[in-house]
Order: C-alpha cells, then sequence, then structure tokens
C-alpha cells in the first residue's frame, strides 16, 4: 500500500533512489579505474546513504588491509592509512589532501569526476585510457 | 546541405565515442536535478526549466523564460509596468500570478502584479523554474494564481564557489553579477548574491517629444541553510524605470517613473512532518508623473505632477503538515497574512493631498486548508482540495469570507500515457490599489467584490523514448470580471460570464543530453467581443552543444489582434540567437541576440498605437568560476 503512495506522490523518493543507485556505479567505476580488485575501506558509513549505497562496494573494515579508502573527513584516517590512495567527494579534500587521486563532487551545479595524474603516479597507478577526458596533471 | 550533414555526422560521432562513465555521469545529473525534489505534478498543469535548461538557453532573466510561456504573452502597460497577459485577457489583478522564490511569495500590495517589480529578476543565483497553469495548489501559498512561477535558488552543497560575469551589450546595457556558495561546519550551507544591472533602451517618441527608457536594478539575497532542518533567507531588490506613456492626457511624460524597493526576511523551518514558514517583507514604491500638457484626474482636475509614495509590509505565517493513513495521504495546514498599506507621500502639483487618500490600512487574511490524495490504485490518484479564507479589513471592519476548492484526477494509463485533469472553484480578491481611493486618473472602488473563476482542464502526456507530447485543453470561467469604466475611470465589475477555451500542444524531442528541440502551439477562444491580448502562440527552440560550444537558437510566435482601444497589433516574432564559448573551466563566454528580427509582440499603449517594448539587443557576457 505504502509503495503505491510512493509511487503517485512521493515520485522525488523512486528518483532519489535510483540517483544513489547511479552514483553507486560511477564509485565502482572509478574505483575499477584505480584498481580492478580493489578492496575499499570507508570512512563513517552512515555519512555516505545519501550518496551511495555501500552494500554494492567491496568494503572492508580494516582500513591498513584496503587498497583504496573513500573519506569525507580526514579525521577519520588513522595513521597507519593515511598514505592509501583516497576518493574523495568533495573538492576541498581534494585540493587539500595530497593522496586523494581521484574525486567525484558537485560543483557550479554539476557532478563532477577528476582523476590526478601527479598524484596517481605517486601510488603507481595508471587508470584506462578512455578515462583520459577526466585526467588532469595536477591541482 | 553538405554543413548540416556534417554536423549531424559529428553530433552523431560525439555520442558514440561517449565512455561509460560519461553516459552515467549524464544519466546521475539528470536524476539529480532539483526539479525532480521539488515539483509537485498534482499541482497542476507543469512546465519546467531545468538547471540545464537556463544554462542552454543562456536565461539571464525573468523575462527571457516568461515571454514564451504558453497561455501567456508578456506585453507592457500603459506605465511601462511588465504584464503577463493570459491568452485573450488582460489581467490586471495579482490573481493572475504569484511568483515565488523558495517558499517566499514575492506579492505586490501597491502594483497589481509582482512582476510589475521583479519582471528583470536576474536567474543567476536560480536553479530551475516550475511554473504551474490553471491548477493553484494549496501547499504554495493562501491566494489564488492562474499561473504559478516558482523560482529556486541553487543549493550551495552544488556550487562550491564563486562566480563573477560581466555583461555589456546594445542598448547601453551594463550588468555585474557575484555569487558565492559553500558548506561550513556542520553542514550549514550559504549562498550569497548580489547584481546590478543598467539598462537604456530606445527612446520613444510621440511626435517630436521624447520619452526616454530606462530599467536599472539592483538584488541582493543571502540565504543560509541546513537540509531537511531550515532556510533562513533575506533579500533586497531595487528597481527604478520609466513609466512609459505615463498618464497624461498628450502623452507626453517627462521625468516620470517608478521606484520599487522590496526586503524580506524569510524562515523556514522543518520540523518532523510540519512545515513551518514565518516571514516579514517591505515594499516601497514611489510613482512620479509629470505632463506638461496636463493630467486628468478622475474629478475632473487637471494637473501636471502626481507624487506618490508607499511604504507597505506584508507580515505571514504558515504551517502545514502531511501525513499518511492508508491510502490518503492529507496535506493540511493554516496560513495568516497581515497586509499594511501607508501612504507616505501624495502630491499633486507639490501640494499634499494626503488626506484624501481612502483606504483601509490593513487587511488581515487568515485561511485553513485541506488535500486529500487518494490513490485508488497504483496508476490512479484522485487529489480534492478545500480552504476557506477570511479576509479582514482593519478600518471599515468589513469581512469577506471566500473558499478555493480543487479536484483533480492523475492517472498513468500505461508506460507511453499520462493523463491530468482538474476543476478548480476559486476567488480572486481585489487588490489595495483596485479598493482604495483617491484623486487620480483611475480610481479605486470600496464596494469590489471578488471575482469568481472556474477552471476546467486535462492534459494528456505521451512519452516514448526520447519523445514527448503534451496536449491540454482548459476551460476558464471569469465571472464578473473587475475592469475600468471608460465613461467615470474607476474600477468597477462587469456583469458577465468571460469564458475562455484554450488547447495547447507541446512536443519535446531530446536527441541526447546536449541536443535538444522543443515545439509549442496553442490557441484560445472566448465569448468577449474583443481581444485583449494575443489568441495563439507558440514557439520552436532549439538546443545545441558540441564540446565546449553551446548554441540555442529560439522563436517565439504570437498572433496579432486588435486591442479595446483600437490598437492594430501585428504578429509577433520573437528570435534570439545565442552562443557559448567555453574557454577553460572557469572562464565561459557568451554572445546572446534578443528579439533579432525586431518583431516581439508589440503592446498597445494609448497616445502611440503599437509600441514594440520588446527590445531589439544583444549581450556579451563573461562568466569566471572559481
Amino acid at each position: 500500500m505504502f509503495k503505491i503512495i510512493l509511487t503517485l506522490i512521493f515520485t522525488s523518493t523512486i528518483v532519489f533512489s535510483s540517483q544513489v543507485m547511479i552514483s553507486t556505479k560511477i564509485v565502482a567505476k572509478i574505483i575499477y579505474a584505480l584498481n580492478s580488485n580493489a578492496k575499499i575501506w570507508i570512512d563513517k558509513k552512515d555519512n555516505y546513504t545519501d550518496v551511495i549505497n555501500i552494500d554494492k562496494l567491496n568494503i572492508i573494515n580494516n582500513c591498513t588491509n584496503a587498497d583504496v579508502l573513500i573519506v569525507k573527513n580526514e579525521k577519520n584516517l588513522i595513521n597507519e592509512c593515511k598514505n592509501k590512495p583516497i576518493l574523495v567527494f568533495d573538492y576541498d579534500l581534494l585540493y587539500t589532501n595530497t593522496n586523494s587521486v581521484a574525486a567525484f563532487f558537485w560543483q557550479k551545479g554539476r557532478p563532477n569526476i577528476l582523476f590526478i595524474k601527479e598524484r596517481l603516479d605517486k601510488f603507481n597507478i595508471t587508470i584506462p585510457s578512455k578515462y583520459n577526458s577526466y585526467l588532469i596533471e595536477k591541482l | 546541405m553538405f554543413k548540416s550533414f556534417i554536423f549531424i555526422l559529428t553530433i552523431l560521432t560525439n555520442i558514440v565515442a561517449q565512455d561509460d562513465l560519461s553516459l552515467l555521469l549524464n544519466d546521475y545529473e539528470e536524476k539529480s536535478q532539483l526539479h525532480n525534489k521539488t515539483k509537485v505534478e498534482s499541482a497542476g498543469h507543469l512546465i519546467i526549466y531545468s538547471r540545464d535548461d537556463l544554462d542552454k538557453m543562456q536565461a539571464h532573466t525573468l523575462n527571457d523564460i516568461l515571454k514564451s510561456t504558453r497561455l501567456f504573452s508578456l506585453q507592457e502597460t500603459q506605465n511601462g509596468q511588465t504584464g503577463l497577459q493570459r491568452s485573450g485577457a488582460r489581467c490586471t489583478n495579482s490573481g493572475c500570478i504569484r511568483l515565488y522564490i523558495n517558499n517566499q511569495e514575492l506579492s505586490s500590495i501597491t502594483n497589481s502584479s509582482a512582476l510589475m517589480i521583479f519582471k528583470n529578476y536576474n536567474l543567476a543565483l536560480i536553479d530551475h523554474i516550475e511554473l504551474y497553469i490553471g491548477g493553484n495548489a494549496v501547499s504554495f501559498g493562501n491566494e489564488y494564481g492562474f499561473i504559478t512561477i516558482k523560482l529556486y535558488t541553487k543549493t550551495p552543497s552544488r556550487e562550491k564557489g564563486t562566480l563573477l560575469s560581466l555583461t555589456t551589450g546594445s542598448n547601453s546595457t551594463k550588468r555585474g553579477e557575484f555569487l558565492n556558495a559553500g558548506v561550513l561546519e556542520e553542514n550549514y550551507e550559504y549562498l550569497i548574491y548580489g547584481s546590478k544591472d543598467n539598462n537604456t533602451y530606445n527612446s520613444i517618441y510621440n511626435g517630436y517629444h521624447e520619452i526616454k527608457r530606462y530599467d536599472d536594478i539592483s538584488n541582493i539575497y543571502l540565504n543560509i541553510s541546513k537540509e531537511k532542518d531550515f532556510l533562513l533567507e533575506f533579500s533586497q531588490y531595487k528597481t527604478n524605470h520609466d513609466a512609459l506613456a505615463g498618464d497624461g492626457i498628450e502623452k507626453t511624460p517627462t521625468n516620470t517613473f517608478e521606484k520599487a524597493t522590496y526586503q524580506y526576511i524569510a524562515l523556514t523551518k522543518f520540523v518532523n512532518d510540519f512545515k513551518i514558514q514565518v516571514s516579514y517583507a517591505k515594499e516601497k514604491n514611489l510613482a512620479q508623473n509629470i505632463d506638461n500638457n496636463g493630467i486628468k484626474l478622475v474629478t475632473g482636475d487637471i494637473v501636471n505632477k502626481i507624487e506618490q509614495e508607499f511604504d507597505n509590509s506584508v507580515s505571514k505565517f504558515s504551517i502545514q503538515h502531511s501525513s499518511t493513513f492508508g491510502n490518503h495521504n492529507l496535506l493540511y495546514g493554516i496560513d495568516y497574512q497581515d497586509k499594511k498599506l501607508n501612504l507616505t507621500k501624495l502630491n499633486h502639483d507639490d501640494i499634499d493631498i494626503s488626506d484624501t487618500f481612502i483606504s483601509d490600512s490593513e487587511l488581515k487574511l487568515y485561511s485553513i486548508f485541506l488535500e486529500d490524495s487518494y490513490n485508488i490504485n497504483k496508476n490512479n490518484i484522485i487529489i480534492a482540495t478545500a480552504k476557506y479564507e477570511k479576509y479582514q479589513h482593519i478600518g471599515s471592519d468589513k469581512s469577506d469570507y471566500l473558499h478555493q476548492l480543487r479536484f483533480g484526477y492523475v492517472s498513468i494509463i500505461n508506460d507511453l500515457f499520462t493523463i491530468k485533469s482538474f476543476a478548480t472553484d476559486n476567488n480572486i480578491y481585489p487588490s489595495a490599489k483596485e479598493f482604495s481611493q483617491y484623486p487620480r486618473v483611475i480610481d479605486g472602488n470600496p464596494d469590489l467584490k471578488p471575482i469568481h473563476v472556474n477552471n476546467y482542464s486535462i492534459e494528456l502526456i505521451h512519452q516514448r523514448n526520447k519523445h514527448k507530447i503534451n496536449l491540454m485543453f482548459m476551460k476558464m470561467i471569469i465571472q464578473d470580471p473587475i475592469k475600468i469604466n471608460s465613461s467615470n475611470h474607476y474600477f468597477t465589475k462587469e456583469n458577465i460570464d468571460a469564458k475562455f477555451y484554450d488547447s495547447s500542444i507541446d512536443y519535446a524531442y531530446d536527441i541526447n543530453k546536449n541536443n535538444k528541440i522543443k515545439l509549442q502551439y496553442y490557441t484560445t477562444h472566448h465569448n468577449r467581443p474583443f481581444d485583449a491580448s494575443p489568441l495563439e502562440g507558440g514557439f520552436i527552440k532549439v538546443m545545441n552543444a558540441y564540446d565546449k560550444v553551446s548554441l540555442y537558437n529560439e522563436l517565439i510566435y504570437r498572433k496579432g489582434y486588435i486591442s479595446p482601444n483600437n490598437i492594430k497589433i501585428g504578429d509577433g516574432y520573437d528570435f534570439t540567437s545565442a552562443i557559448s564559448y567555453q574557454i577553460n573551466k572557469n572562464l565561459t563566454i557568451s554572445l546572446k541576440g534578443e528579439n533579432l528580427l525586431d518583431k516581439a509582440i508589440a503592446s498597445p499603449i494609448e497616445g502611440f498605437g503599437p509600441v514594440q517594448t520588446s527590445q531589439k539587443q544583444t549581450n556579451l557576457r563573461i562568466e569566471w568560476f572559481f
């Protein structure tokens, strides 16, 4: 019954869930481009419910064993994990955290994807050439 | 032909060349567009201008959007005020248009329509626009509007940066804009916007008498918000424009203008399923009319100069709650408005005559509403709305009790077809301008009664792949509309039923994200002995983008007519062409030509005949985002 009401009135909820589904696919592709077999660690899972569906990603609980980190707040990073490639969702964090190799963020009303070559090189990561349009030398 | 072929081939190559991430990103952008969150399909016949549309159209002012609205024509009044005229009619009351920024209604007590102040509202701070025709949803506000225009500001968390833009153009247009938006600690978001416009248009001439045309605007807007928690807004909007032909007998105005300052502070707070809104708005209006050949007043006296200034205010409070019971979704709430009309200056030939002003100083509006959306089954919904209003005059102790009723039906027939239909029974309350009395050219009438409006409409929406067709039919009956008595020059009621029958068709073909075509045609029939605005119209809009170049072309048609004051208005063809080039990720340059054929629909101005009020102009804009 509740689904019916959702269908006709709260169409925004439906749109929102498909939005999360697509952004999860985007994040999965970014991470796959960084490491095709990546184990992912994510800080504070609750912070991501509006952005991605973390159940669809290969998330592990211990960041020391992770290949790629997804971080919203640097303060959540322990020292042992501070030297790993990071995917961020914020341009400011991309700017300040020099281990952030990729970003998926909103700016000027549009979603953007960026890979930073200088930082990818630091971790010996080469992304597929089809994503070169998202690649910039450095910030 | 060869060039066209190469162009199409280039587009197709571009589509094929898109990688999987690009396609996902485009899809994500489309699904994430904010109108998906804010639109209310059941609120009326909906036209959306998304962020992407506004960018592609290079729409910089509200006029750029409104001029192509189905069933409406943008025309000016005798005093240089912009009116959005309902097809076939000439609207003198705020009941025609309701204008909102987020949840705050921009209304004008002194003027009959908010557009008379906000016609050129800059869109650099606006994310998207929703237009609702014929529905009159109660959730938006507590007074009737045949068309509701909702502007939504940009979301700071999606902007995160600073925008600076400079525009210069023919007609001495100069515009500077600044926007800064970002996210603070604890997810508080802020948006700051400021703009300054100076537009000097081509003068018009009455014989050898020159009337200078101009429009100066400044706008400051600030908001701070937290998602799902609150939105606090502050705005100050100032405008100063010429008053076109003015009110003189010979239509030879000098130094004749209208100035307005509109300020508001508004808070929207969300508590559980409650939405609470509190706002306070101040509207200051100064109108000066000078005509050395005399201005004839309703009393028969002739003066050379009229000055009037109002300093009005509107306080609002509303609370609404939504809840679900079985198949019913209930929305109910209360609204309260306190409108204060305060005359601060009334001079004739520099002599104070403010003691002749007769009007109630305050109008209080109380309303209570309930809307029930009942889901018959998965694909059919019925919407029933009732609102009860009390208009209480402070001064004359007069009160009027009105109702607004609405019945809607939305049916998703299958994946391809949707039907929306509405029947509404509404009342439009006369404005303070229409009620108040003092020696002027057209006087008010305190005995005016509300106008009764019935509206019946049905819309069929067909969507298949990239094609979308909307067919809409509407019947509108206006009982006893307010008109100007031509012999005694005061507002009066006409004891008639004015009936309007509208049909429209819209077709949109989204070839892909960057290439779109939109077509529209509408026609209106009515039972009135004259046409007060165009009865037919339509447009062609073509949007193209390739790599860093975006192109936009638009042709708007409005059929000519003979106005009630016997002025022949020719067919209108308003052609706009725009190109923008993204120099780098921070810098964009754009060139836009408006009304390039100089044949946009004219306005019937007494003493002049048809006057081309939509200017032919070309603007160059540089936009820097960092």
